[in-house]
């Protein structure tokens, strides 16, 4: 089998919008278009090989009647990179085999990318509504009307929307919660990893219309080349330096590896499956998949940032180098916070200094919002901290609402914010860390369209670290 | 000061683990007790000893307290992983009420469980009911091991909703997230926990225990054959005892 290889699609790109409209597509594109007609051509009753079924694998709208294989999107978990790459694998077959082609691969979109310009940007193949072919205008299938708007003012995803650094700069693939590894925590909570959290959250929401909800988002076209990329980061954090997979990260719950060797992903239909193992999959999708990406390399200033990161984080980076996820406490906490537009703001007060004395400046401080709710959110929301109710307030981080919109009303999202990188501004605030403020506002240079007058935090939890 | 924070840390994490410690403990007990009794040719309390249906108060209570124990061996490994998450959440002094208050809930629900279903179960007439009820559990549980409906169940891990760190409201947030996490429990293990209302055959027991746990264990894989195969060879062992 011919080692396929998954192409950057701004590689791959005529570049404009007029020549996506009136010139022939790379190859690569045109099947994809050729393979996604293909698949939305059946009548109105979903099967197999339709769009619809690879799209209601992920998710399904509200009022969809459920079925075994579908809805299987696995978000806040551990599985969330070996699922989609298993739902990736079994995407592409089912493109080449509506295509005709099986030396297919599907193409990435890498927005990170910082030496392209228009990396960002959506490749306008997936933004002219007609193209083309034989001669003859047609509806362009990867454009949707409605769906591909980007719902920032710079008509991209904002640059810090598709940062890397943080990602790859964690070393272990999981950690325990409040920690986040690079692709899960372990807690009987559905938190994001790093990856999961930025930039493939920001990416969903700042694409917007069906890229929005996990309910919709694969009806995309732009959905499939999203995931390959954040697959393609999974294949660039592997050989990092110190990076750590789940099986060898030492003093794991024996659970947790024990459920990582055994777990299986399941596509298609009841009665005719395809299956991957999880272990498969944490592997070289080249010897086990059969594909390969056209670059997994990181830009020199990149790069340098990674390992400068993770050399603070405790060099040399052995696996018995690894600052421990214990010692972190939750020391203030309230409950049921309305988040109008203007924001939220509450003063919490620690039950008790972080090493038990007076005095004491945590190393570490996470903020959890937890069970938040709300069909329809602003896209971002933006996380302040400040060292008393008179200090200024300091940027501790974001949130992507990905996954709370396009959902039903009873169902939550949690998520963790690391503010730890304020820490030096707070204490030349005067901090003494025995207090915290926090406010949570929706990100104003954020237009998602109509959202909520209010979104409900179900708890805020301050959780601080000493080691 | 490197000492003092290392110090911090690792007595954190001795505190944490605690709530999952007292769980595993209470289940090793529970094992402990359950087969000291059939050593002793007690069988399972209600069982040997004369007079012990669901009439008397004497025998309800050793019947209730042998299912209690039979809740807590079997059930309470399935939910170190809740109980751990609880913890991380709560203040020092409120780990092991909030875990506490968890496990009770849940540990009620199945007692309610048991009295109801044995209740129901004495109440149809069935020849041989020590033996068949527990077979038609055990049919029961291994044809639904098959069902990807069942698979999907077992993979939806029913998230724990926030709990307060300390107070009345942890107390109730606590119960609050037993009472949700119940019905997946429930129709999990139900036909297996139903069977064994009517007899716990130390085999049975057993073999259910290590199903139950295995798929627990392994809930992220798709109609994994082994807990078809253990109930399977429980099956034997049980015909072949009786």
């Amino acid at each position: 089998m011919a080692m396929r290889v998954r192409r950057d699609v701004w590689s791959l790109s005529v570049g404009t919008a007029s020549a996506a409209r009136d010139d022939p597509w790379h190859p690569v594109l045109d099947t994809y278009a050729r393979g996604v007609a293909a698949m939305q051509s059946g009548n109105m009753t979903p099967t197999v090989d339709s769009w619809i079924w690879a799209g209601f694998t992920h998710g399904i709208p509200s009022g969809v009647p459920a079925r075994p294989l579908w809805d299987q999107c696995k978000h806040g978990s551990r599985f969330f990179l070996p699922w989609h790459r298993a739902y990736l694998a079994w995407f592409e077959q089912t493109v080449q085999a509506a295509a005709g082609d099986p030396t297919w691969a599907l193409p990435y979109w890498d927005y990170s990318d910082p030496d392209r310009p228009t990396a960002r940007q959506l490749p306008p193949e997936f933004t002219v509504p007609q193209r083309t072919v034989d001669g003859a205008l047609v509806d362009n299938v990867l454009f949707l009307p409605d769906a591909q708007i980007v719902t920032n003012r710079s008509g991209q995803p904002t640059e810090r929307h598709v940062d890397i650094v943080v990602a790859l700069s964690e070393r272990r693939f999981v950690r325990t919660m409040p920690r986040q590894g690079f692709g899960g925590v372990i807690d009987a909570g559905p938190y994001a990893g790093h990856l999961e959290a930025l930039p493939h959250n920001f990416v969903h929401t700042d694409v917007g219309g069906l890229m929005r909800s996990p309910a919709t988002a694969a009806l995309d076209p732009i959905f499939w080349l999203h995931h390959a990329n954040i697959d393609r980061l999974w294949e660039i954090w592997r050989p990092l330096p110190g990076s750590l997979t789940l099986p060898d990260q030492p003093s794991l719950p024996g659970a947790v590896v024990s459920e990582w060797n055994r777990a299986t992903f399941r596509f298609g239909t009841s009665g005719a499956s395809v299956e991957f193992t999880c272990v498969a999959m944490d592997q070289d999708p080249g010897a086990t998949l059969g594909y390969t990406y056209e670059r997994t390399d990181l830009a020199p200033a990149l790069l340098s940032q990674i390992l400068d990161a993770r050399g603070r984080a405790g060099a040399p980076m052995g696996i018995d180098d690894f600052e421990a996820d214990e010692g972190w406490e939750a020391v203030a906490s309230v409950g049921a916070v309305a988040v109008p537009p203007a924001g939220a703001q509450h003063d919490l007060a620690f039950a008790r200094s972080p090493l038990g004395f007076a005095g004491a400046i945590p190393s570490g401080v996470i903020v959890e919002l937890a069970d938040v709710r709300s069909s329809r959110p602003h896209p971002v929301y933006l996380i302040d901290v400040r060292a008393s109710a008179t200090s200024p307030w300091r940027s501790g981080g974001d949130i992507s609402t990905f996954g709370l919109a396009g959902t039903p009303d009873d169902e939550t999202r949690s998520y963790l914010v690391d503010v730890s990188a304020a820490i030096p501004a707070l204490t030349d605030d005067g901090w003494d860390g025995r207090d915290l403020g926090v406010q949570v506002r929706p990100d104003p240079e954020d237009e998602g369209g109509p959202a909520d007058p209010e979104i409900t935090v179900g708890r805020i939890t301050v959780y601080t670290s000493g080691a | 000061m490197t000492s003092v924070l290392a110090t911090a840390g690792s007595r954190s994490h001795a505190r944490r683990d605690v709530a999952a410690l007292w769980l595993n403990t209470g289940a090793v007990t529970a094992w402990c007790t359950l087969a000291v009794s059939a050593a002793v040719g007690w069988g399972h309390p209600h069982h040997a000893m004369p007079g012990m249906q669901m009439g008397g108060y004497m025998g309800n209570g050793i019947w209730l307290a042998g299912w209690l124990l039979m809740v807590v061996a079997m059930m309470w490994p399935r939910w170190e992983m809740h109980v751990a998450s609880i913890a991380r959440r709560s203040w020092r002094r409120w780990k092991l009420v909030s875990a506490a208050v968890f496990v009770g809930t849940l540990t009620a629900l199945w007692a309610g469980f048991g009295v109801v279903t044995r209740f129901v179960l004495d109440a149809i007439p069935m020849p041989r009911a020590e033996i068949l009820w527990p077979l038609i559990g055990l049919g029961t549980a291994m044809v639904l091991s098959r069902s990807m409906r069942r698979a999907r169940l077992l993979q939806e891990c029913r998230p724990l909703r926030a709990i307060p760190p300390r107070g009345s409201a942890a107390i109730f947030a606590a119960a609050r997230n037993g009472w949700r996490s119940w019905p997946r429990c429930a129709l999990l293990c139900g036909p297996l926990m139903a069977a064994m209302t009517v007899t716990h055959r130390a085999s049975l027991m057993v073999g259910a225990a290590v199903a139950l746990w295995w798929e627990e264990r392994h809930s992220s894989t798709w109609l994994d054959p082994v807990p078809a195969l253990v109930l399977a060879c429980t099956t034997l062992v049980f015909l072949a005892g009786r």
